[in-house]
């Protein structure tokens, strides 16, 4: 890298830009000289390190072979040249530095021919940088030097200048050493392991070598090793022999060690390297025993007393190996990440666990206020294994975990091991979220805030496409851009529901009011749609009705933007009030510990008292931040209530703090009469912010909610009144009826039935004909003839009691007995349906020849049965013109029932356009009920047309269905009030707070009236009512039959596909 | 939430006296009559009348017995007697002198009990005089001696006391201002020059001088204007009180205390008129021809004379000649604080002060004066009607219909009948008008279209919400809150122009609230009409100084016409109200 001389090191009078570079190549020249220069020596310092390093560490392979002070010695030698060569070649390094002048010097000596241009280069420039006497000297003679050194640099011996000769030998000689030490880590590698594990761990004692090296030399051979493994791990005891004494185990493993000594002896011990001495039994004077448990790895020998008390001891040690018991692992298989779970959900846990010689326990730990908590899911004392798999359901409902909480968890598994006590292994950590309904639905909220935001800028399109005078062009242009503004807010309608839906605490008027949003906006923007597309655009009329169709959009959307926005007002209020909760139960609790303390006396009760104050005042407070936050959010005059603003004055942290001290003092009474004047007070201020909610809960004015049930009552008049109509037909029918009896058929139709009845005793004939004709077909599973003509004649023989049938009926008619020939008529029917199958079924089965036959008995089957609904729709008829014919009187009876109806449909209309004029003032009453209404009316107009043709037995059943129709429109009103009714009694009810009732001297007892009209007849909702998926799934199963925007379809089948889920 | 305003109107609840005086009608400033016309102070004036006579009987009764020991002399009593009435009297002077001398005589007299009504006398007049400490010991004293518990004074004067403690004054020629220091500071000087401007009228109008310098107490709360008033809580929100003259001072509440301030310059001299009628003519005036005189005078400290109503209350006259459905002077007894819908009560003033216009037109002032003092002798204010007058009650009345109806009063179909709103908590005023409230929805369909204007406003769209304002002002062009909405709208939208109409007409028929001149006086200074624009906001100062928005144009109106002394004012007002 090219060193630039910078600005700031320019000596005085270094301006000009050529002296200026040709100093900068010369010093960058220098300095690369240098950097080589001082790589080299680094190196020639660093491989005599290494060779060092590597001959001390070939070196340590001795020292298995050494013991005492030898072993010492060499390991002190080692180390020490170790250390010294390290710290030879770092104080090297660090002293001889090498200046830029002594480059410029070397670089010189390699090319004397430079004649000292550099090094005169360099002190030069740093003479002129100085002031005084050294820097007076011509800047021009400088110039020049400067140019005349820089020009000789393309020739100079760089190679020379920093000689990499040196590095050879030092470098071959590290080579060979390292090669050595190599060989010998593969050749003998435990030799060597075991040579550095002692150079670098072994403890710096000779206490046992001492001792050795104190007595003769012991001949000990032929070692019988006998392993007892610690029971936990499961390995069978086992017996090595003849071995070299050299023990390897798993910690805690006894090892009973036999051998045989050369010399005779009378005692013998086995001392390890930790010092630790095991008394060795001795037979015959030379079978030696011991007993030990392995616990540290390290080495041992023998030792003993011979003949005349010598001492005798092993030359070389033996080695012990023992073995660890490995940490269990354990993997969280499920959950893969973290997770959020409902508060009152599970979570299922699936973990695979292994140990080398088995597992105890498996544990859940989850931390909760900065504290492990443990649950066991898992035992397996009894018989530990190896690897476990398994799952966990985590009830989380039973955890207490509050919403919003955050809880880390991991899994813990335990091993078996119980020499050095069960050893753990950790899962990786998740992190529980405790899902927030709440919190969801306040997102939701937000995303209801961002939909009302756009509704209003949609709003703010057509007013400001309205403001313009357009011309027909530019009309047709802005209309295509508010329809597709319109598909957008359809399309945030479509996710805004599919939101809610998650959403646990959604109100169903929102979702009410989004379906009949979405269906009417649908309906209007395709009109709008249609009109933009009439090629009659030039028309004089169409800017007219494109204006026409905006301003009824228009109307229809301030109508929704001003619902929405009580319905977003009324959330918010619900939603502060759901927070109240815990102050309602803190509340409640103080208010019976107070009068239960009253009642007794008893001086227990004092810590929960202050327990439950605690717990008032850190609900209030967090109802008090909770308002700060949402104080821009709630509507302006439920803020500014009374009760709202007397929440500071209470100053509760104050009056908690009083009460508290009179509990301190002892003067419980002061304390009890505080209490209960706080409880008051608050109370009050409790009752009266309720008070101010339940304004918010009302989506209805009490004059619409009046309406409503003044339709509900009116409905129950016109089906009453619908019921006395069908009742006086029916009276009407069934005197014409008995006046008709007994029933004679008319000539001319009985005529035309008997030739029917004739055409198909016939076709019958031919059925069975056909059917006999039948023979097994050549491509058949050949069955043998008599099973086919017994298939055959089962098949045929039903015909015959059909035409015995047909002859009955004859008969009946014969002798005019209409009732019974229809009672016959019936029956035969069925007598020939089920013979007709099983003939087909024959003909299917045995696929029977010829083909003429088969073809002929479906033609006639096909044939007879047609013809027997035509004499049974005969009969019926004959028996209609039988039966109803209304004699004058009656006529007039059914005149005067016909303008009753005309009356009842004409209320029944005008319910239906007062529902529609409600519903305009309120989106989320269901449009259904005006359908129901208008079928209504549709069924009363046929029956009173029936009714006035004299013919009561057709005006039955539209008439019934009207009736229908009314009941099905009052029952939705009805379920559309109690909707309401719920909603004005008072939404903390449905989220869950409200005020605790009759619970002590701050509690306000309510009557479950408040916000009813009094004296309507509005029903509380009944347990159903809260079960409102039910309707809606009904109004989303209908609207999937409409004629609806592709997003909305996907809603529906979306959403149908979770129901059906 | 408007339940929680006051009915009455600005000059609705204005009302005088009240009926708390320790000594029964010793301190009522005007009428006579009880039973009768008297307004607002008759129902007490009654009980003081009782009370009185039973003083006067057991006075009597006292002399015509031995004295014992414990009991105060015929002397004692006499003196105590006259006390009393000279303290109803408003003659101060005398009264402290008397009271020292009842303390002189309880002394000499050794009688404990007439030592302690000494000083409850004293504590009285203490109280009058506005020296609560005073009053406080000497009713501690009182109740050390009498052993009485019952002593709604003591508490009173405490709390007065307490208010008081640290109270700032200042003096002019005739008038001493009491206010709390601080905010309230910035009243002293409008009040002052207001005052000496309508002393400056009104004395020559009543040919009467008040003697010495009047207090006038500027209260910092309702509830300290309560405990130096003594009208119940619930007699000051059903009635919407807010200034009183009685004691021979005149008591305020500082516009502080309403959410929008309110006109406590007109207030401050209709409440002098009060002082001065009483003390010319003692409690015999009723309360029908007191309020018509306080009314038709109460902007006479800043012009020639005459009444002045209000659009509003020029409508609903208009609406009762039309109707032939008036307020009568006796549904005027006993107060205009019973009246029992703001509406009433406007309209009581309007007739009222258009009665007493009518006998200035026709009989000028010397008719107005003969009639009060007819009214002295005479309790039966038709026959003193008819006696100056020379016509019968009946035809009286009709001629003032006709007078009335002649001055061509317009009735104006939607005219909002507006309330003043008593802060609640740390409320200020806001630049901007009232959101619409769920309550307001079920109003009509003008407050649907001026919610969806809030809504499109509040969103930038101010074009747009213009336009539903447009809509709501076609069903309801009078509705002062949405000529405000829209004015304010325009205004947002930089349309200045356009702005001043509605918030014109918002001036004209709703002249009282000050929200509209800050709108008004914004525009027309975004529009350079800079001097229009300085009136417009320092009459938002003269209704609601403690709204710190005007200042801001002003001391850059005047700094732009290099007037430094009222921009040196007007930043130390500045200071003061946001400090």
């Amino acid at each position: 890298m090219r060193r630039v001389l910078s600005k700031k090191k320019v000596p005085v009078g270094f301006q000009d830009q050529v002296m200026i570079e040709s100093y900068q190549a010369i010093e960058s020249l220098i300095e690369s000289v240098r950097r080589r220069r001082r790589r080299i020596r680094l190196a020639r310092l660093a491989l005599p390190l290494f060779i060092v390093i590597a001959a001390a560490l070939s070196a340590a392979a001795l020292l298995p072979s050494l013991q005492g002070a030898a072993r010492m010695a060499l390991r002190a030698a080692l180390l020490c040249s170790m250390s010294l060569a390290a710290m030879a070649a770092l104080v090297l390094a660090v002293v001889r530095r090498e200046n830029l002048e002594a480059a410029a010097l070397a670089i010189e000596r390699a090319n004397p021919w430079v004649n000292n241009a550099l090094i005169s280069a360099i002190q030069l420039v740093r003479a002129a940088a100085a002031t005084g006497p050294a820097g007076a000297f011509s800047r021009a003679l400088l110039d020049k030097h400067l140019e005349s050194a820089a020009a000789m640099l393309p020739r100079l011996d760089l190679e020379n200048s920093a000689p990499t000769q040196k590095l050879k030998v030092p470098a071959m000689v590290f080579s060979a050493v390292a090669l050595a030490f190599l060989a010998m880590l593969s050749l003998r590698p435990e030799r060597t392991r075991s040579g550095l594990a002692a150079l670098l761990t072994e403890q710096w004692s000779m206490a046992a070598d001492q001792a050795k090296t104190a007595s003769l030399p012991l001949t000990t051979g032929d070692f019988t090793l006998h392993y007892t493994f610690p029971a936990y791990s499961g390995i069978s005891a086992q017996t090595v022999a003849h071995t070299n004494g050299d023990i390897a185990a798993l910690k805690g493993t006894a090892v009973t060690l036999e051998t045989t000594a050369l010399e005779p002896l009378s005692s013998a011990s086995i001392i390890t390297s930790t010092g630790a001495r095991y008394a060795m039994s001795v037979a015959g004077g030379s079978a030696l025993k011991a007993e030990l448990v392995l616990s540290d790895p390290g080495t041992y020998y023998i030792e003993g007393v011979g003949a005349g008390g010598m001492r005798l001891a092993e030359p070389r040690s033996h080695h012990i190996v023992v073995d660890p018991d490995l940490d269990p692992l354990i993997t969280m298989l499920t959950p893969v990440q973290d997770v959020e779970v409902a508060a009152e959900g599970s979570l299922p846990i699936s973990y695979e666990a292994g140990d080398d010689f088995g597992l105890s326990e498996v544990a859940l730990i989850y931390q909760q206020g900065g504290e492990d908590h443990k649950v066991i899911i898992r035992t397996e004392k009894e018989s530990p294994r190896n690897r476990l798999q398994g799952d966990y359901e985590w009830l989380i409902s039973e955890m207490g975990f509050k919403e919003g909480q955050r809880i880390p968890f991991y899994l813990q598994a335990t091993d078996n091991d119980e020499v050095a006590g069960g050893k753990t292994g950790k899962s990786e950590m998740r992190v529980l979220e405790i899902f927030s309904a709440r919190g969801q639905h306040r997102k939701l909220l937000a995303r209801q805030d961002e939909f009302f935001n756009q509704m209003i800028d949609h709003l703010a399109s057509h007013i400001g496409a309205a403001l313009k005078d357009q011309p027909a062009a530019d009309l047709a242009a802005g209309e295509k851009g508010l329809i597709e503004e319109g598909h957008k807010l359809l399309s945030s309608i479509t996710d805004l529901q599919l939101a809610l839906l998650d959403d646990e605490y959604a109100d169903q008027l929102v979702l009410d009011t989004l379906l009949d949003m979405a269906r009417r906006y649908s309906a209007r923007l395709g009109e709008r749609e249609k009109l933009l597309e009439d090629p009659a655009r030039s028309a004089p009329d169409w800017a007219a009705s494109v204006k026409s169709l905006r301003a009824t959009y228009q109307g229809g959307l301030e109508k929704d933007i001003l619902y929405f926005d009580k319905l977003i007002k009324k959330q918010r209020v619900e939603d502060l009030m759901a927070q109240a909760d815990d102050l309602y139960q803190a509340q409640a609790d103080l208010a019976d510990l107070v009068a239960e303390y009253k009642k007794t006396g008893d001086p227990a009760l004092l810590e929960k008292l202050r327990q439950t104050m605690s717990q008032l005042q850190e609900a209030f407070d967090n109802l008090m931040r909770r308002m700060a936050e949402m104080k821009k959010d709630l509507p302006e005059e439920f803020v500014n209530a009374d009760a709202m603003k007397k929440a500071s004055a209470m100053n509760v942290a104050d009056q908690m703090e009083k009460l508290r001290k009179a509990l301190a003092d002892g003067d419980l009474d002061s304390a009890m009469a505080m209490a209960e004047q706080f409880l008051s007070q608050m109370g009050q201020w409790m009752a009266g912010m309720e008070e101010g909610a339940s304004q918010f809960g009302q989506m209805m004015s009490g004059e619409d909610m009046q309406k409503l049930s003044e339709m509900s009552t009116q409905l129950d008049d016109l089906v009453k009144r619908q019921q006395e109509i069908e009742d006086g037909m029916r009276d009407i029918y069934q005197e014409a009826l008995d006046r008709a009896q007994p029933k004679e058929p008319d000539g001319q139709a009985a005529l035309g039935l008997d030739e029917k009845i004739q055409r198909m005793n016939d076709e019958l004939l031919r059925a069975q004909s056909s059917l006999r004709r039948m023979t097994p077909s050549a491509d058949g599973a050949k069955p043998t003839l008599n099973s086919i003509n017994e298939k055959r004649n089962r098949a045929a023989i039903p015909y015959s009691y059909v035409r015995r049938g047909l002859s009955d009926l004859r008969g009946a008619m014969r002798e005019a007995d209409l009732n019974q020939a229809l009672e016959q008529a019936e029956k035969i029917k069925e007598d020939l349906e089920q013979a007709n199958r099983d003939a087909t079924k024959f003909v299917q089965d045995e696929n029977p020849g010829p083909k003429q036959a088969r073809d002929e008995f479906e033609k006639a089957s096909a044939s007879s049965s047609r013809l027997m609904d035509e004499i049974q729709k005969d009969l019926e008829n004959m028996d209609q013109a039988a039966a109803v014919r209304p004699d004058q009187s009656e006529r007039g009876q059914l005149d005067e029932l016909s303008r009753l109806q005309e009356a009842v449909r004409q209320d029944t209309q005008s319910v239906r356009e007062g529902y529609d004029q409600l519903r305009q003032q309120v989106p989320s009453l269901p449009q259904d009920i005006s359908g129901s209404l208008d079928q209504a009316a549709l069924n009363m107009h046929d029956a009173s047309g029936e009714m006035m043709l004299g013919d009561p037995a057709r005006a039955q059943v539209p008439a019934r269905d009207a009736r229908m129709n009314l009941e099905q429109a009052r029952k939705g009103l009805q379920q559309s009030m109690q909707q309401m009714a719920q909603s004005m009694m008072g939404s903390a009810a449905r989220m869950g707070g409200g005020m605790p009732m009759g619970r002590g001297p701050g509690g306000r007892a309510n009557d479950g009236e408040g916000g009813m009209l009094s004296g309507g007849k509005v029903q509380l909702p009944d347990e159903g009512a809260y079960q409102v998926p039910e309707q809606y799934r009904e109004e989303i199963l209908r609207a999937m039959k409409e004629d609806s925007p592709d997003a909305y379809k996907s809603l529906n089948h979306d959403y149908y596909e979770r129901l059906v889920r | 939430m408007k339940d929680i305003l006051m009915r009455a109107t600005n000059i609705g609840r204005l009302r005088y006296g009240g009926g708390d005086t320790p000594v029964p009608g010793a301190c009522q400033p005007c009428g006579r009559r009880p039973t009768r016309g008297s307004g607002s102070t008759s129902l007490v004036r009654s009980t003081t009348r009782t009370a009185l006579l039973a003083l006067i009987v057991w006075s009597l009764a006292l002399s015509g017995r031995p004295a014992s020991a414990d009991e105060p002399s015929a002397e004692f009593m006499r003196t105590m007697n006259t006390a009393r009435a000279t303290l109803g009297r408003w003659d101060f002077h005398e009264a402290d002198r008397l009271s020292r001398q009842l303390l002189d005589l309880a002394a000499k007299d050794g009688a404990g009990q007439a030592l302690a009504k000494a000083h409850q006398f004293r504590a009285s007049y203490c109280f009058f005089a506005g020296d609560y400490a005073c009053a406080r010991d000497e009713m501690q004293t009182f109740g050390d001696l009498s052993g009485s518990k019952e002593l709604g004074l003591l508490d009173r004067s405490k709390k007065l006391a307490e208010v008081w403690q640290n109270a700032g004054e200042s003096r002019s020629d005739h008038f001493i201002v009491r206010y709390l220091p601080g905010k309230d500071s910035v009243l002293a000087a409008p009040a002052l020059e207001t005052l000496e401007r309508a002393y400056l009228a009104l004395t020559g109008d009543f040919d009467i001088e008040p003697g010495d310098p009047v207090l006038v107490e500027i209260y910092p709360s309702f509830d300290a204007f309560q405990a130096a008033t003594n009208l119940s809580p619930e007699a000051l929100e059903n009635s919407g009180t807010i200034a009183v003259c009685k004691y021979r001072r005149l008591m305020i509440n500082t516009p502080r205390n309403l959410s929008r301030g309110y006109s406590y310059r007109d207030t401050l001299c209709h409440e002098f008129v009060h002082f001065l009628v009483y003390q010319k003519y003692g409690d015999g005036v009723p309360i029908w021809l007191h309020e018509g005189l306080a009314k038709f005078e109460e902007y006479r400290w800043r012009q020639e004379g005459g009444s002045r109503l209000s659009p509003g209350m020029k409508s609903l006259l208009a609406s009762a000649i039309r109707q032939n459905e008036f307020i009568t002077f006796d549904q005027m007894h006993p107060s205009f604080a019973y009246l029992k819908t703001p509406r009433q009560g406007q309209l009581a003033f309007a007739e009222v002060s258009t009665v007493v216009e009518y006998f200035v037109k026709t009989g000028g002032w010397k008719l107005v004066f003969a009639l009060c003092d007819e009214l002295r002798h005479n309790s039966d204010y038709r026959s003193a009607i008819r006696k100056v007058t020379g016509k019968p009650f009946d035809r009286f009345w009709a001629d003032w219909v006709a007078f009335a109806r002649g001055l061509g009063f317009k009735e104006i179909k939607g005219m909002e009948i507006t309330a003043l709103e008593i802060k609640k908590g740390d409320q200020g005023e806001d630049d901007d008008d009232e959101q619409v409230e769920e309550s307001d929805l079920a109003q009509g369909d003008e407050w649907k279209y001026a919610r969806l204007g809030d809504l499109l406003r509040d969103r930038g769209h101010f074009r747009e919400a213009s336009f539903e304002y447009g809509r709501a002002l076609e069903i309801a062009p009078y509705s002062l809150r949405i000529l405000n909405k829209a004015g304010r709208c325009y205004y947002l939208d930089q349309d200045y122009e356009l702005a001043l109409t509605p918030l014109y007409r918002a001036v004209e028929l709703y002249p009282g609230y000050s929200t509209t001149y800050i709108n008004l006086g914004r525009a027309l200074y975004e529009m350079g009409r800079k001097q229009e624009a300085a009136e417009m906001l320092g009459k938002a100062l003269d209704i609601n100084p403690f709204n710190p928005i005007p200042y801001g144009y002003l001391i850059k109106i005047y700094e732009g016409k290099k007037d430094d002394s009222r921009v040196k004012r007007l930043e130390d007002d500045y200071r003061i109200i946001t400090g």
